[in-house]
């Protein structure tokens, strides 16, 4: 597809918050608290699993400064899930505010708002619990054994939608799709393996935690500020959870903290929500570093199952995937992130047989949810490790292998149809596909043609090269919704509405930028305002890699009706007829050079001369599609034989993400991710004690990385032209963190022969690895 | 149980003020230097919070860096930034400058101080072993006198020092590396900044026409203290060092180390790269 | 309750502190100066980063008392009169993606730049080590403080404004 000739979109513009970010401006959650605002602090479950037997609040009730104490014993019970997810969701229904069961260490037992942090936190430790201890489910594999505790035995747990749903086995969802025969395909093939890989829980680290405000207002509602990626659902799902009608809440999502899908999850609206209506003050709850790693969401972990076969041609006739996902205490988003290990991952390599089994079990550990990458992530480990290891039985150059078979634009594949998120899928054909360039482009600035054999490496230091293929979608189709309004001020600047929510990514920038495009003006007249549920059209919120490519469809044909109704205006004016009219630059100029009017004309003529009318739009848009971006990843490491300490050298991210609507923010996407999956590839891990209890909720001890520890990083864009998104954009933003774990993997065997198919790549594990290969 | 609350932090004028007030069990509050590690253990609850705490940061008679006939001699509340960018220290205790520029990131480093990272004793403290290998000596000051404690004998067990209740560390002094002799910090952990590190270590060795003819060792997070090796140290005076030696030191160094499963690591682990570390340290 | 008296961004400012506050609390709720975030309170993350005596600190491990006629700075004070160049760096980078980090890292990298104006990228990494980002892949943030300092914007900082109005 031809360049474009864009004036705004594909341009570095600036970032519309970047001028009060960078002066330190109070902008977040936390930043707003009004002074006679109470604290709230939860009491945490110090067991795995546990009967409530008694609970005695009557002394952290009568201290003075607190305000309100809430248990099971004085909220609405109302099974509903904590994913923020369109309604009726496809995550089960067996959360409550506060229960009598606790089921992991961390989970809430109640919560106390009072005057100063000190004292709710001393009427949280005066709360008396008695419990009775159960026997905690600590892995995949307790879980599905027979006999096994049951997690879920209320009465209430249940599936709001037709899937299967089995809690007294400890499984909170199940999928699968099968085409051919795998089985069969496995029998008489040459070339084959049959491999299991673990990859690990982690969490999304957001250097805001979740926090949240509540007020009642004069009128009686209640206003909710809070660092949601989802305000609509956040909305609905806390009126639920309260059991009060819908209207009388408000969700406002000021500048968030970073979300990475744990703030996809409504973890604390509805308790302080429920605070503030109770106490009638204005509550503020903001979690510790702590909470947030224990009591947020985290990474599901999953066992996968990867079977490969080829002909002896080498053509790949079998990929089956099985993965069991460990959605830890509550089945939030455990059917669709397991569903997408299989939806985001099985399309990218032709084989005429495929199998996939999608298994979620619940455990006593923390809960899973949303992350960056959702299931894709665990799946892109496994798949493309195990194709490095099908290329080496093979003997072809695994960038060979992956080139020979890769989905291409034009072809479809039969699991789009088939894996939906709670349903049948959407069948699509790929348009848009920069892949092969992705491949030839990462391939040259890794050099990946001096990659030698690891068997004739020598010394202490060894170095090696390994790369990954990698897809994932753009929205969620025929489900998720955006909707975006516009209106024009008179003097030719435009407030754009909107339900997106702007996580840091920069969305607000982009959309603005789209509409800017749209109408022909530039990005500085547009006036974003994102996410107030009084304010905005509605909008799923930032998932599924959506924002970009749904919403952005929707401002896009918003600012079209715009500029038709100024091209209406200005015709009146120049009277003209309007399609001897054309928009540059915030004008209207004749076709015929026999005139112009600006922006700012037009906009007084409709609000003040002559048959008056807000020029205004509204549009919404639901996807059919969900085109995937593509990237190919390449990472260089060099490992320490000595200590098996291993060293990114080099990383190369090549995406294809259609046209990149801001260059430098969807590079900044691609880099984000990046650096996360190199982290979680090699330093981040949860570490629990045998009842359960994580031992590193610290970032001194569960280690991101820092300035010092990024290495080089080359970030490539693709350019490709997505007919369906706007201007031709896919998206970019979860994309890149699938892309570390395989890479790296790959590149440690090709540094020093050993296989690491359990993540993360600690140096022990290559240490032992590398004993293993001199015994 | 007390809460951080109920603390009272109190300022004293000068040193001789604080040993006054260090002297009366009535007074005696726990030192507080630049709180880099003491306030997050209060906040985190691993440690008692104290009824009292004593500000040591702005006594200006425990700053300073300064060179004496018995060695270099540090105030106890210099911080890590002073450490790292004192060209004495660096000159004549490198290692030391190396481990200071490793410990947190710059915030950490302003604020962290010599006698903090002492007395915190954790046995992953970065400091404590590039002290032990210069022989040196810590002096702790009470109302009554000033006493010297030999480095090797400060850390007498986990998260514990020869430090009496009513005395104060105000300085170390420590042996300037000698003519010849060459040092070595090192520390293996797998993030470049505010690492926790697996294991650590500093050695002091000198070499004249390829023979060693002295060697100071220490490890550091392989032990409830920082450990010297006395073994290998004595039994290496002498050789010549070659890929022999340096084979035989990583197997002499691991069997010396006796360290523990934790949350970090496995002692299988430890005691390996404990042996590859020291190696390291004395490959030129 | 003890009375405190400090320099805080150029202005003599007292407040009555408890001892065990500390004085990230202190200056978001008692001052009224949100630019230090809270992130994890127990000094790992960075976010709440201010100068105390010019140089980078966690307010978030130092206790209000302890800062008794000192001086401290926090971004309100660095670009009042307008960004910085440093900050006009860190804006034409589009540098922060959620910005909950700027604060510390901007400040951070302004106390670098007074201390050594042209750093070099390596310089940066080891200087702003301690600020933690999870959204950015720390690209944009070492390019704008190496920029700033290529192009010899010399003054990170202003000198603030002294007055002695206790409030």
């Amino acid at each position: 597809m031809a360049k474009k000739n864009f004036k705004v979109v594909n341009q570095p513009v600036k970032k519309l918050d970047a001028l009060p970010l960078a002066l330190g401006k109070p902008l977040f959650v936390a930043d707003f608290k009004p002074a006679d605002a109470l604290y709230a602090k939860l009491l945490w479950s110090p067991h795995a699993h546990a009967i409530i037997k008694s609970i005695d609040i009557s002394a952290a009730e009568k201290m003075p400064g607190v305000h309100c104490v809430l248990y099971h014993g004085n909220v609405p019970r109302i099974a509903h899930t904590t994913a923020g997810q369109g309604f009726p969701e496809p995550s089960p229904y067996d959360t409550f505010m506060f229960d009598r069961k606790v089921r992991y260490v961390g989970d809430r037992v109640a919560a106390v708002a009072a005057e100063t942090p000190e004292i709710a936190e001393a009427a949280v430790k005066a709360i008396k619990v008695e419990y009775e201890r159960l026997e905690p489910v600590l892995s995949i594999e307790a879980a599905l054994k027979e006999g096994s505790p049951v997690i879920h035995d209320e009465p209430e747990a249940r599936a709001v939608i037709p899937v299967p749903y089995e809690p007294k086995k400890n499984i909170a969802a199940r999928v699968g799709m099968d085409v051919g025969n795998v089985e069969q395909a496995m029998a008489g093939a040459p070339y084959k393996l049959d491999n299991s890989y673990y990859i690990h829980m982690a969490q999304h680290c957001p250097i805001e935690p979740h926090v949240t405000m509540a007020h009642v207002n004069a009128e009686g509602r209640l206003v909710i500020r809070t660092s949601t990626q989802v305000p609509f659902h956040a909305r609905r799902i806390a009126a639920q959870t309260m059991d009060i009608p819908v209207q009388q809440v408000r969700v406002i999502k000021p500048r968030i903290g970073g979300g990475f899908g744990a703030k996809q999850e409504v973890l604390l609206e509805d308790v302080v929500g429920m605070l503030a209506w109770r106490s009638r003050r204005p509550v503020l709850l903001m979690y510790t570093r702590e909470e947030e790693f224990v009591s947020s969401r985290t990474r599901h972990p999953e066992r996968i199952r990867v079977r490969l076969a080829a002909d002896p041609e080498g053509t790949l006739t079998a990929v089956g995937l099985d993965c069991i996902s460990n959605t830890g205490a509550y089945g939030a988003h455990a059917l669709t992130v397991v569903c997408n290990s299989g939806s985001k991952v099985l399309p990218l390599y032709r084989a005429p047989n495929v199998h996939f089994t999608g298994t979620a079990v619940y455990t006593n550990l923390p809960v899973g949810g949303a992350y960056r990458g959702y299931g894709a992530t665990q799946a892109a480990f496994a798949v493309e490790s195990a194709v490095d290891e099908l290329a080496e039985q093979i003997g072809v150059d695994p960038l060979v292998l992956r080139s020979n078979h890769h989905i291409r634009s034009g072809e479809t594949s039969p699991v789009f149809a088939a894996l939906g998120e709670g349903k049948a899928g959407v069948e699509q054909a790929i348009g848009s596909c920069g892949l092969d360039k992705c491949i030839r482009l990462g391939a040259k600035a890794i050099g990946w043609k001096k990659r030698g054999d690891w068997r004739k490496k020598k010394g202490r230091y060894r170095r090696g090269i390994g790369m990954c293929c990698l897809m994932q979608g753009s929205s969620i189709p025929e489900i998720d919704m955006g909707a975006a309004s516009l209106k024009m001020n008179e003097d030719g600047s435009f407030n754009l509405l909107m339900g997106a929510t702007d996580l840091g990514t920069g969305s607000d920038t982009v959309l603005a930028q789209i509409a800017a495009e749209a109408i022909g003006t530039t990005s500085d007249k547009i006036l974003v305002y994102s996410s107030d549920t009084d304010m905005t059209p509605f909008d799923v919120g930032a998932y599924a890699s959506s924002t970009t490519y749904l919403t952005g469809n929707a401002v896009l044909d918003a600012g079209l009706k715009i500029k038709k109704q100024i091209l209406g205006v200005a015709a009146e004016m120049m009277e003209k007829k309007p399609a001897d009219l054309e928009i540059r630059d915030a004008q209207v100029f004749a076709r015929d050079g026999s005139g112009s009017v600006t922006f700012q004309d037009v906009a007084l003529h409709s609000l003040y001369a002559a048959n008056q009318f807000q020029i205004a739009a509204i549009s919404s848009h639901i996807s059919h599609k969900s085109p995937p971006p593509f990237a190919a990843h390449f990472a260089e490491v060099e490992v320490d034989t000595e200590t098996g300490l291993i060293r990114v050298v080099k990383y190369v991210a090549a995406t294809d993400c259609g046209t990149a609507i801001h260059p430098k923010l969807a590079e900044g996407q691609v880099e984000g991710a990046v650096m996360n999956g190199i982290c979680y590839a090699l330093t981040e891990q949860y570490l629990f004690n045998s009842a359960g209890r994580m031992l590193n909720d610290s970032f001194l001890h569960y280690k991101i990385y820092s300035m010092r520890d990024k290495p080089e990083m080359v970030t490539i864009l693709v350019p490709t032209y997505e007919k369906t998104g706007p201007f031709g954009a896919k998206s970019v933003s979860e994309i890149g963190i699938n892309g570390p774990c395989p890479a790296i993997a790959n590149a440690i065997y090709n540094a020093v022969g050993v296989r690491l198919r359990e993540a993360p790549f600690t140096p022990e594990k290559i240490w032992r690895g590398l004993q293993q290969h001199n015994a | 149980m007390r809460t951080v609350e109920d603390i009272e932090i109190r300022f004293p004028g000068s040193l001789a003020e604080a040993l006054a007030w260090q002297a009366d069990e009535k007074t005696r509050g726990r030192p507080l230097a630049g709180g880099t590690d003491l306030m997050v253990q209060w906040e985190s609850g691993v440690a008692a919070i104290p009824e009292r705490a004593v500000s040591l940061w702005g006594l200006k008679e425990l700053k300073g860096i300064r060179e004496t006939p018995r060695g270099i001699e540090i105030g106890a509340m210099t911080t890590h930034t002073e450490l790292r960018s004192s060209p004495l220290v660096r000159e004549k205790l490198p290692a030391l400058a190396a481990a200071a520029a490793t410990v947190g990131g710059r915030q950490i480093q302003n604020r962290g101080t010599i006698a903090g990272n002492v007395a915190n004793a954790s046995p992953a403290g970065d400091l404590a072993p590039t002290l032990l290998i210069t022989d040196g000596l810590a002096t702790a000051a009470s109302a009554s006198g000033r006493r010297d404690i030999p480095l090797a004998k400060l850390f007498t067990g986990y998260r514990k020092l020869d430090v009496r209740a009513d005395e104060l560390l105000v300085s170390f002094t420590l042996p300037a590396l000698p003519a010849g002799a060459r040092e070595k910090f090192h520390k293996i952990g797998t993030r470049a900044a505010q690492a926790i590190s697996k294991v650590m270590g500093a050695c002091r060795v000198r070499v004249q026409n390829g023979t060693i003819v002295s060697l100071a060792v220490s490890l550091g997070s392989v032990a409830p203290v920082p450990v010297r090796l006395p073994e290998l140290e004595q039994w290496i005076a002498g050789r010549r060092v070659d890929l022999n030696l340096l084979e035989e030191v990583e197997r002499r160094a691991s069997a010396e180390v006796h360290p523990i499963d934790d949350i970090r690591s496995t002692a299988t682990y430890r005691k390996w790269v404990s042996g590859r570390l020291v190696r390291a340290l004395l490959e030129a | 309750m003890k009375k405190i008296t400090f320099t805080l961004n150029g202005e003599s400012r007292t407040v009555a502190v408890a001892p065990h506050e500390v004085l990230l609390d202190v200056l978001r709720d008692k001052l009224g100066v949100k630019s230090p975030k809270v992130g994890c309170e127990r000094g790992d993350c960075g976010a709440c980063t201010i100068l105390l005596d010019g140089k980078p600190v966690r307010s978030c491990l130092i206790l209000a008392v302890e800062v008794e006629g000192q001086e401290i700075t926090t971004l309100e004070g660095v670009g009042r009169d307008g960004p910085t160049p440093l900050q006009e760096s860190f804006i034409r980078h589009n540098a922060f993606q959620c910005g909950f980090c700027a604060p510390g890292i901007v400040l951070a990298a302004t106390a670098l730049l007074e201390k050594n104006p042209k750093p070099t990228a390596h310089e940066v990494q080891e200087a702003i080590s301690g600020n933690l980002c999870r959204c950015t892949g720390y690209e944009a943030i070492i390019e704008s403080a190496v920029e700033a300092g290529r192009q010899g914007t010399a003054r990170a900082r202003k000198p603030a404004a002294r007055k002695s109005a206790n409030r």
